[in-house]
């Protein structure tokens, strides 16, 4: 007792001593890192899923198991008639048990059928959905229109739910016959098609639901089941063997929430993980570092990270301000400080997602030039005022710093107010007149109208300028029937060339994500909206 | 004991409907609403109206305190606005957890704090006294978080040891237990230190050692017991606030606790959720405290005295 009494301030020194000298090992591997981020690119490159589930190599087995550290956006609820608004990992388990009406290519534009098989609409008010007879959900009931039926009627009695926004264009839903829907929607809308392809609008089992309305919203048509879930923690997922379509390869998945990055990164080192959807840059570059045993995919992300004025401020809203502004902005080293190699700066005038569709490359970018910038500045109403720019998430609040800097070489006085995601979207909404310029993250789907509509539409939250440009809002109302791709892509092409004159917001730069996975895994089907298909993926055993 | 134990517990009505309504109040003077996330980006104002409705956000701050503490006063803490699941259930799921990193942290910071603390005190201006304070040091002013990174990447890592995350089983316990208990530990052997210093020199340790009383027994029981009482302060200060969790080490060890459950509710803007998790940890801290000061009548006999008088009818005093 003695002798332990003694060793044990020394074995306590020296567990420190070991910490800290464990503490020397990281700081010493980014530098490594950076060096290697190129070649972690590459191998992104290389790996980049084809989309169809891939096949082993002859001989290789699958394994049972795949452990995922899911990205960023944590899994409250699985719930399709539960608050709406959930992060794309909510989406991902939505996809993998449930099933929608439609599929839709991100790639190519194209419907094609999902449990529906057909479809048609004269005036796309009504639409008739013909559903496959040969699907059961997990529970082994049969698929039958009453569920689609239902599952409408429950998206309309609840508003805020995923189904409720995913919906929200539908007015009634009838089933003809056992296999036959009707869709009549509130004004006539073709992008319908889009809303029913989401995976957000999966399609619950009616019987299910009215026995049990906890667990019975589980029950779906997809290739896996819900086993167990813990709220803002992790989801269990198994195989659906009654699945319709083709048999997946993985018996089970859990997807997890881990909230720090850094023990992301040690759980995958140590094989906790299989798969990580989300690490810091220096991470990333550490295993990009190691291609003998990770493969990292790396894709654009859709959104546009940007600065945003109000054009309600006196200031802000006066053009020859905001061209100040635009001529004072240098992307390339906006995007260098907010993620480092990991962010790509716009190259072009226009404000519209990287993938989304009908995105107008032709519009000349706003050379960064000071004397033209402090010329815009002399003509505008700025006196020397303090211009709070507010702002939110890692990537941006780094943006900001150095757009602070930037700004200050022409003599804007730019003071940073950071908050959180939530409060900024807040304070940053439509029709107030709470703040000066943001810089954020400008959310754009794959479907332009949306899109669009979310942006310039009056009074809708995402449009935080409250820009309200009439021949804008002429197009919106055009583009929301328009069925005919030409005069879609001339519409949208004529809104960003509107933008790029008007400036509300300046785009600064799309940021690179990057997933991180052990060499076994495949069959991942990446999306750069954060919608990835983790139903084919596989981990090769061995 | 027992119109003492209940006029503590009477004490948690008025404490409970101030928490309460501070955080109903605070989160609703905080910018943002768990219904702006639900809300599509192309709503129209119509549904932008009707999911507000959906969700009280129409009606005042007042009107959803009220209601909400109706259903408490019920037993019914609501559901969560963002998961739709019973935060009762949510919170209970996640408490265990919590419990267990709890009373594991203030074992091993028991462990370690006392034996540690009666080492300085009785070596009390020597090398081994100033080693205790440079490592007591260590252990107060080393953050959770990077101390938590550390052992990860040490133990986790490098050696493999322990598991990073929760999916190990009891592996997965010391590391996130080590931490805390060694955050604990500090303060612990301090207060160890110092109460021990008071009672070293007093006048019936003398008096047992001059009776041939072994040292051991000497320091364990006769001093240790009188030192007890701020030792057993700390201790259960320490635990009661590890009752509450901690979100720095549940983040970092991703350990599912209640600490990383309120936080995400505030984060989130769930009001009903962070209101009920508040109210719960409220209802464990106030038994926490309530508890430690029973267990003061346990290890002083003196304080057990005073309850047992204190129940015997006073003699009236004639005028």
């Amino acid at each position: 007792m003695k002798t332990m009494k003694r060793i044990l301030p020394i074995v306590l020194v020296l567990v420190l001593c070991l910490s800290m000298a464990a503490c020397g090992g990281t700081a010493a591997a980014p530098s490594g890192g950076e060096s290697q981020s190129s070649s972690g690119t590459q191998s992104t490159t290389g790996n980049q899923p084809s989309g169809a589930p891939q096949p082993s190599v002859a001989g290789e087995k699958y394994a049972d198991h795949i452990e995922v550290i899911i990205d960023n956006t944590q899994i409250a609820g699985i719930n399709p008639i539960g608050a709406g608004g959930p992060g794309s990992a909510t989406g991902w388990v939505y996809l993998m048990v449930y099933n929608s009406l439609v599929s839709f290519d991100d790639n190519t534009g194209v419907y094609s059928p999902n449990l529906a098989t057909s479809w048609e609409s004269d005036d796309w008010q009504t639409v008739t959905f013909h559903l496959r007879d040969d699907v059961v959900f997990s529970n082994g009931e049969k698929f039958t229109a009453d569920d689609v039926v239902f599952t409408i009627e429950q998206s309309i009695a609840n508003p805020g739910s995923v189904a409720g926004s995913t919906f929200s264009s539908v007015e009634s839903a009838v089933a003809l016959d056992p296999y036959t829907v009707v869709f009549t929607l509130k004004a006539p809308k073709p992008q319908i098609l889009f809303d029913c392809s989401s995976e957000l609008g999966g399609i619950m089992c009616k019987k299910a639901v009215e026995e049990d309305p906890d667990k019975g919203v589980w029950i779906g048509t997809g290739p896996f089941i819900i086993t167990d879930f813990g709220t803002n923690d992790f989801v269990k997922l198994e195989r659906n063997d009654l699945y319709w379509g083709d048999p997946v390869p993985t018996k089970s998945m859990t997807l997890r929430y881990i909230p720090e990055m850094s023990t992301r990164l040690m759980m995958l080192q140590n094989g906790e993980a299989d798969i990580c959807f989300n690490l810091s840059e220096q991470d990333m570059d550490l295993v990009a570092a190691d291609p003998e045993h990770y493969d990292v995919y790396a894709y654009l992300a859709n959104n546009c990270s940007d600065i945003g004025f109000n054009l309600n401020d006196p200031i802000c809203g006066d053009i020859n301000f905001r061209m100040a502004v635009a001529c004072a902005l240098n992307r390339t080293d906006i995007a260098l400080g907010a993620a480092g190699t990991y962010a790509a700066p716009e190259t072009t005038g226009t404000f519209w997602g990287s993938g989304t569709p009908f995105r107008n490359n032709d519009i000349p970018i706003i050379p960064y030039d000071l004397q033209k910038a402090k010329d815009y500045l002399a003509a505008s109403p700025y006196k020397g005022e303090e211009i709070e720019l507010i702002t939110a998430i890692p990537t941006m609040i780094n943006a900001s710093t150095v757009i602070q800097n930037q700004l200050a070489e022409i003599g804007i006085n730019i003071k940073i107010k950071q908050t959180d995601p939530g409060s900024l979207m807040s304070i940053c909404s439509y029709g107030t007149s709470d703040y000066q310029m943001y810089a954020f993250v400008g959310a754009f789907g794959y479907e332009p109208y949306s899109a669009m509509n979310g942006i310039y539409g009056q009074a809708h939250m995402q449009n935080r300028a409250t820009y309200d440009e009439p021949r804008i809002l002429e197009i919106l109302d055009m583009v929301a029937t328009e069925t005919d791709p030409a005069k879609l892509q001339a519409y949208c092409y004529e809104v960003q060339e509107i933008e790029a004159k008007d400036i509300p917001y300046i785009n600064l730069f799309y940021v690179k994500q990057a997933i991180a996975a052990s060499k076994a895994i495949g069959g991942l089907v990446v999306a750069n909206d954060g919608g990835h298909d983790l139903r084919y993926m596989y981990k090769l055993e061995g | 004991m027992i119109r003492y134990i209940i006029k503590r517990l009477l004490y948690l009505i008025p404490v409970i409907l101030c928490v309460s309504f501070i955080i109903f109040a605070l989160m609703d003077l905080t910018p943002g609403t768990v219904v702006d996330s639900m809300i599509p980006s192309d709503a129209t104002p119509e549904l932008i109206a009707a999911i507000r409705a959906q969700y009280d956000m129409d009606k005042p701050m007042i009107y959803r305190y009220g209601k909400y503490m109706l259903n408490f006063i019920q037993g019914d803490l609501g559901r969560s606005d963002l998961s739709g699941e019973s935060i009762m259930k949510m919170y209970l799921t996640r408490l265990p957890n919590t419990i267990v990193l709890a009373l594991t942290s203030i074992v091993i910071a028991a462990l370690m704090a006392i034996p540690m603390g009666i080492r300085a005190a009785r070596h009390a201006g020597t090398l081994t006294d100033t080693m205790t304070t440079v490592v007591t040091l260590i252990g107060m002013s080393m953050p959770a978080f990077w101390l938590g990174l550390m052992l990860l990447f040490a133990f986790s890592y490098k050696l493999g040891w322990f598991p990073a995350s929760v999916n190990g089983g009891f592996k997965s316990l010391i590391l996130p237990a080590f931490c805390n208990g060694l955050s604990m530990m500090a303060g612990t052997t301090r207060q160890t230190r110092s109460a021990m210093l008071e009672v070293l020199n007093s006048d019936y340790l003398r008096t047992a050692r001059a009776k041939g009383v072994p040292e051991r027994r000497v320091i364990w029981k006769h001093a240790l017991g009188n030192a007890m009482i701020p030792i057993l302060t700390t201790l259960g200060g320490n635990l009661s606030h590890a009752m509450a969790g901690s979100v720095v080490i549940e983040s970092v060890f991703a350990w599912p606790g209640v600490g990383r459950l309120t936080a995400e509710a505030i984060m989130s803007r769930d009001t009903k959720m962070a209101c009920g998790c508040v109210i719960m940890t409220t209802i464990l801290y106030v038994v926490m405290i309530l508890l430690v000061d029973l267990a003061y009548a346990f290890v002083d006999p003196r304080i057990k005295a005073r309850y047992i008088r204190s129940k015997k009818p006073r003699k009236q005093v004639e005028a």
